[in-house]
């Protein structure tokens, strides 16, 4: 049976309002909280694929699947769009850590790495 | 148009190499370093379709941008930014208290279309205030931004008069029109003049496209349509305030505020001698009114 919360006298007009308690799965609450920031446009991701296209800083990355997609090179990334043009001569397999972007249908690519050598 | 007789040397419509100097079969121009080029852009053809705005992002890699709908008509890219560098404006022509009118004149006069890009100025103010070289003018006279040298500063943005330069926030790199300078380099017309099945937009020898501009506005002048004129082409509004002229210039019909374009556009560097000179004003007076009021005070 739910029990009613307890009555507490209002700080300004005397009035009584409902105590605020912690909720008992508020831990539970904060990881399902986690879990969908992580989860939408803020949260880093993974992608795998062959750069086939560079313009600027710009460049598309086909995956496993033969999807195309559009990434936008971050102004945090280690590395600057001359060094993009290269990758794709080679048609070099590469890994990315990427986000969504906001209002764009492209992602945001915060770094890069060769995924067929092995990590330094 | 006549078919350029180099056309017959390459019949086969599947190609297995880039045609060497393509853009003579596609705007009867071979571009070579040196020379100045440009786009004549008619808005009296223009039948705001978007293909060249869609051209350039194909061939560019650009993102679309301002995903959903703007409530401005058809325009669904809203301005020139980081990532349109193509932007066809649609302005609707209303009657008095904006009640459309029954009877029109000839030439698009319920909507006018034009599709705005950067004008790659003579002399271009955004190349003048760049501090880092990272704007440059190119072997064909146009003006591009050198992404690995840009170092985000802005200094180009409000210099520009058109509003064309913009920052991108997400590599904070300023980004504008390059008149397709890759494709140029490889002797080929830019992407947006290519796709636009009307040629409202033409490319070619800045002199000859100049030329060609003025026939038109004397052909549109004979068939009644009066109003006429172009903006950006030497001595005519837009190639004013010491800019010279625009290598992308413009064929319009109503006032250049109508398409968003200033009416004399001029270079930053021409205000800074007369703010230069206001701010020494202030300091000289400030440095004598305190010299003024310390001194009496012996």
């Amino acid at each position: 049976m739910a029990t009613l919360p307890a009555l507490l006298p209002h700080p300004a007009g005397g009035r009584l309002v409902p105590e605020r308690r912690p909720h008992a799965t508020s831990r539970a609450a904060q990881v399902s909280f986690l879990r969908m920031q992580l989860s939408g446009p803020l949260a880093m991701k993974t992608m795998e694929g062959v750069v086939t296209i560079v313009q600027e800083g710009r460049f598309q990355l086909t995956d496993d699947g033969g999807v195309s997609h559009l990434f936008l090179l971050s102004h945090d990334a280690a590395l600057e769009p001359e060094q993009l043009p290269p990758l794709q001569h080679r048609q070099a397999r590469v890994r990315v850590h990427y986000t969504a972007a906001r209002n764009l249908i492209a992602l945001v690519a915060h770094s890069l790495e060769r995924a067929d050598m092995p990590a330094a | 148009m006549d078919m350029h007789p180099r056309a017959s040397e390459e019949p086969q419509s599947r190609l297995d190499k880039v045609i060497p100097n393509e853009a003579e079969l596609t705007a009867g121009v071979r571009i070579e370093p040196g020379k100045s080029y440009g786009f004549f852009t008619d808005t009296t053809l223009c039948i705001g379709c978007k293909a060249c705005e869609v051209a350039c992002k194909e061939w560019n890699n650009l993102p679309a941008d301002n995903v959903g709908i703007t409530g401005h008509s058809y325009d669904n890219t809203g301005a020139l930014s980081a990532n349109s560098w193509r932007h066809v404006n649609f302005i609707e022509q209303a009657g008095a208290c904006g009640v459309r009118e029954n009877a029109q004149s000839p030439f698009q006069s319920g909507w006018l279309m034009m599709s705005d890009v950067c004008k790659h100025c003579h002399n271009a103010p955004c190349l003048e205030a760049c501090p880092t070289g990272a704007l440059f003018r190119t072997e064909f006279d146009t003006v591009v931004v050198q992404q690995d040298i840009c170092n985000g500063c802005g200094y180009c943005v409000p210099a520009c008069p058109f509003g064309v330069v913009d920052l991108s926030e997400l590599d904070g790199k300023a980004h504008k029109c390059t008149l397709c300078y890759d494709r140029l380099k490889g002797g080929l017309e830019p992407a947006c003049a290519k796709s636009c099945p009307t040629d409202s937009i033409q490319f070619g020898e800045l002199e000859e496209l100049q030329e060609r501009a003025e026939k038109r506005v004397a052909q549109l002048h004979e068939l009644g349509a009066g109003n006429a004129y172009l903006y950006g082409a030497p001595g005519s509004p837009g190639a004013t305030g010491d800019l010279g002229h625009l290598n992308a210039f413009f064929l319009l019909t109503e006032r250049p505020e109508t398409y968003n374009l200033p009416t004399a556009p001029t270079r930053a560097a021409n205000r800074v001698p007369s703010s230069l000179g206001a701010g020494l004003t202030a300091v000289a007076g400030l440095a004598l009114a305190a010299f003024a009021i310390f001194s009496g005070r012996d």
